[in-house]
């Protein structure tokens, strides 16, 4: 709903479209979508595999060579966490054929290739190929463990997993290495035929095509038999228990504070949109309370910002930091939200907050890839809302309610990674 | 006013040169919610030696023109940024080898936008307290660089490469360099580097291009400022050879990085398109997801999808820079240099090059969704003395004869520099 027009193959794969002349290319994006569960691991291997090579290209320079030789046609896989949900990602930009000097049939032979892919891969009797599986699982293994290279991401994922408390939810969106050694290409292949089988499957486009054509093809490539297992809701009850304090000691140059928070609000609830404003107001922009005093004023940081993850109901607030500068900090940060809870903040901050907001919702609009994303959340998160009622909920956010769901945010852990002892 | 209509892309481009010599472009976006203009200077981090406008010959502290660029938004009567946020848009900067550019991204309100970042980046206001005030700021923000792996094998990789060239210098300076920088240095800088004739302006949206012109025109004819020949920028002359052939660290990663270049030695202006288009197109062809070799390295478990190869040049330095993570930096060069040597023999197939060539024209068209790749692209060619939209047809222009030409005299063993990053002790996994 909301700006996309809907359709349903008779298999049940949920067809969302955005019919638009504005860009030079179509966007397709195909999700399967899973509880995230204890086949974690397994599930985040298979679109790496699959798109190795097909029984009709059975090596992967052969596979690459057909999306290159469709104008450079972006294939790309990966596996998203949104909430407790773990989905396959299965991702295609093509250049809109009207724009090529000479016609050719682009999007069609794109569509065919996804098919393969999905469905046609390159197997070894009825298992999936056992180099492939042994490939990717070491390359698995080396971005799960990659996750450090990024200190201010791996920071947000540790604050994420302590607060989770070994909930499905938290775990990594790729898994955990130790479950590797026991995914064998008989496991794996199993895994498959489930989760194409079972999962949920949603089929977005951005482009100049119709939802007719789009049904067509789809019903054509991908109306295979299959039936879908119901998705339970799902939305984490906050713990009630005391904050916690971890540090974390590992030889870095700066030192990686967050603070995560329980908002203790799903997205169906009516003062969500305050939130969101909240959110932004306590930091999510240059203008926000956190980037004013944690950086302008008080010269502590180069970055300092809150980000709300609405499917958990967690907010994350981080910034890094001089080693020493640990606790006037935290103090500063925890003066912020306390402003914001108090209703100290000026008519000023709240209606940059929202325009910044409404800048950014609409700026959404010029990605196709970005667009099919939001879609895909509010889906998550229950709501259809189009543009306009989203815009107009944000707008009608009132200084009252901003101060009310701040006044529901619990603090649950302070994280800090740090170097040690000695100073820099 | 000029107009320029590419057929191919539908789009068209609204230049014209203001009062002042400051160079104009709008390209219109119909249906695009996003409003999006940059106002760039040629002034980067290379540009730490130079003839003042007072004839003065000036050396000036290393991450000065960053620094500069941070301080730009402070005016007498408030930040910048604030006013953006006061008029619903996002406003940004960033400062590169090169260039600075200062941007904002608005979905309405264009006008007012538009007319506050050609006021705010007109008008300097460095003071000893603001000043001072920015260098804990800034200290941070290189040490957030100094975590980051990707950046420092890149960086290291440089100082491989250039034995002069203050390319090799990080664009943010060091926490040292910074604590030397002034108001008055800051002021000589901004006088020197931010004259509108050695600045650009380009904004793509479903704007009106005479009006925004118009608008621009009107602010540049009521400076008052005198006509400056162009920056006489001091370069070292830097020798052809490498510095170094390997350059090693140690840092808090899961498993090693590296970084292979291969030093420029056909530099110069006149030809700079056709070298970039050829060393593009090349470097897609060798180490592209569809190549053989790409598939030999994946499978022994060399590289991951992480693995890239690009052209990082300008007309007077260049490399081309190819690299990623690897568990065994040594086995990938060797496997990499016997690769080439295979190539350099045999030769990249005719089959291979036109199947590139298209993936190169299918990305340059759809570059063109986005404002923000549009705007930069264009003035990062337009300060090379290069018109964007010309880069399709040196693509076209481009044969299979002069890509494997320039294989044989780029890629080779002499020019090679390495940077590896290996983990440091406590990294996990280690």
């Amino acid at each position: 709903m909301g700006d996309f027009q809907e359709g349903r193959l008779a298999n049940g794969l949920r067809l969302h479209l955005f019919r638009t002349t504005k860009f030079k290319t179509n966007t397709l994006r195909l999700f399967i979508q899973e509880p995230m569960g204890a086949e974690v691991t397994a599930t985040a291997l298979l679109p790496f595999v699959l798109r190795r090579g097909t029984a009709g290209h059975p090596t992967t320079p052969e596979l690459s060579a057909v999306w290159e030789d469709l104008y450079g046609a972006e294939f790309r896989v990966d596996i998203l966490k949104l909430g407790d949900r773990q989905l396959q990602v299965y991702g295609i930009d093509i250049v809109n054929e009207s724009f090529l000097p000479e016609p050719e049939e682009l999007l069609s032979r794109a569509l065919g290739t996804l098919r393969e892919v999905l469905l046609e891969p390159r197997l070894e009797g009825d298992l999936l190929a056992g180099d492939f599986v042994g490939q990717e699982k070491e390359n698995l293994r080396r971005m799960i463990e990659g996750v450090i290279n990024d200190k201010t991401r791996y920071a947000s994922l540790r604050c994420t997993e302590i607060m989770g408390r070994g909930a499905p939810y938290a775990a990594f969106r790729y898994g955990r290495t130790e479950d590797l050694p026991g995914i064998s290409p008989v496991e794996l292949t199993r895994r498959y035929h489930e989760s194409l089988q079972g999962g949920r499957m949603d089929l977005y486009a951005v482009g100049d095509l119709s939802l007719d054509e789009l049904a067509e093809r789809a019903e054509r490539l991908l109306g295979f038999q299959r039936s879908e297992r119901a998705l339970p809701n799902f939305f984490p009850s906050r713990p009630n228990e005391p904050e916690r304090l971890v540090r974390e000691e590992l030889p870095v140059h700066q030192g990686k504070l967050v603070l995560g928070l329980w908002t203790g609000r799903p997205p169906t609830d009516p003062l969500y949109p305050a939130l969101v404003v909240a959110n932004g107001l306590l930091g999510g922009f240059s203008h926000s309370k956190l980037f004013q005093n944690v950086r302008e004023k008080a010269s502590l940081a180069y970055y300092a910002y809150s980000r709300l993850d609405s499917l958990l109901g967690l907010m994350q607030i981080s910034a890094g930091i001089e080693f020493s500068d640990f606790e006037r900090t935290v103090e500063i940060i925890r003066a912020q939200v306390g402003a914001v809870q108090a209703g100290d903040f000026t008519a000023e901050e709240l209606d940059n907050t929202k325009k910044a907001l409404r800048n950014r919702v609409l700026a959404a609009e010029d990605s196709p890839g970005q667009k099919i994303l939001t879609s895909l959340e509010l889906d998550l998160e229950g709501r259809n809302d189009d543009l306009a009622e989203r815009l107009a909920a944000l707008e009608r956010v009132t200084p009252e309610e901003v101060q009310a769901v701040a006044g529901d945010l619990e603090y649950d852990t302070v994280y800090f990674l740090t170097r040690g002892e000695e100073a820099p | 006013m000029e107009v320029r209509r590419d057929p191919l892309l539908r789009e068209s481009l609204y230049s014209e040169t203001m009062p002042g010599g400051l160079t104009a472009y709008v390209l219109p976006k119909p249906g695009y919610q996003k409003k999006f203009a940059t106002l760039a200077t040629q002034y980067g981090s290379i540009d730490n030696h130079f003839m003042a406008p007072d004839g003065r010959e000036t050396r000036v502290p290393d991450g000065i023109a960053h620094f500069l660029e941070h301080k730009l938004f402070e005016g007498e009567d408030g930040n910048a940024a604030d006013f953006f946020a006061e008029l619903g848009a996002a406003s940004n900067a960033f400062t590169n080898y090169t260039a600075t550019t200062y941007l904002f991204s608005a979905t309405s309100r264009f006008p007012e936008n538009l007319d506050l970042l050609l006021r705010f980046v007109g008008q300097p206001y460095f003071t000893p307290e603001n000043v001072e005030k920015e260098k804990g700021i800034i200290e941070q923000e290189l040490r957030m660089y100094l975590d980051d792996p990707n950046w420092r094998v890149f960086h290291n990789l440089l100082g491989a490469l250039f034995q002069e060239h203050p390319v090799r210098i990080d664009i943010g300076g060091t926490v040292e360099s910074i604590r030397k920088i002034d108001a008055p240095t800051l002021d000589l800088c901004y006088d020197t580097f931010y004259h509108p004739s050695n600045m650009t302006f380009f904004a793509v949206g479903d704007i009106d291009p005479e009006a925004t012109l118009d608008q621009v025109r009107e602010t540049m004819s009521r400076r008052t400022l005198s006509p400056r020949p162009p920056v006489r920028r001091l370069f070292p002359t830097e020798p052809a050879a490498r510095a170094k052939g390997r350059v090693e660290d140690r840092m808090l990663v899961s498993e090693p990085l590296v970084e292979i270049g291969f030093k420029e030695r056909d530099l110069g202006r006149e030809n700079f398109l056709e070298r970039d288009v050829l060393t593009g197109l090349l470097l897609d062809a060798i180490f592209g997801k569809s190549s053989h070799l790409y598939a030999e390295l994946y499978e022994a478990g060399l590289i991951d999808d992480k693995f890239s190869a690009a052209y990082f040049g300008e007309a007077e330095y260049g490399a081309s820079i190819l690299g990623g993570e690897s568990p065994n930096p040594e086995a990938l060069l060797e496997r990499i240099q016997i690769g080439l040597e295979r190539l350099r023999r045999d030769g990249i197939s005719e089959e291979t090059f036109r199947r590139i060539r298209r993936k190169g024209l299918g990305e340059f068209l759809g570059l063109f969704n986005s404002p923000e790749a549009i705007a930069y692209s264009f003035n990062a060619y337009h300060f090379k003395g290069y018109d964007f939209f010309k880069f399709r047809e040196a693509m076209e222009g481009a044969t299979w004869e002069a890509v494997n030409k320039r294989l044989r005299e780029h890629l080779t063993e002499d020019n090679l520099s390495v940077s590896v990053i290996w983990p440091a002790e406590g990294s996990k996994g280690n």
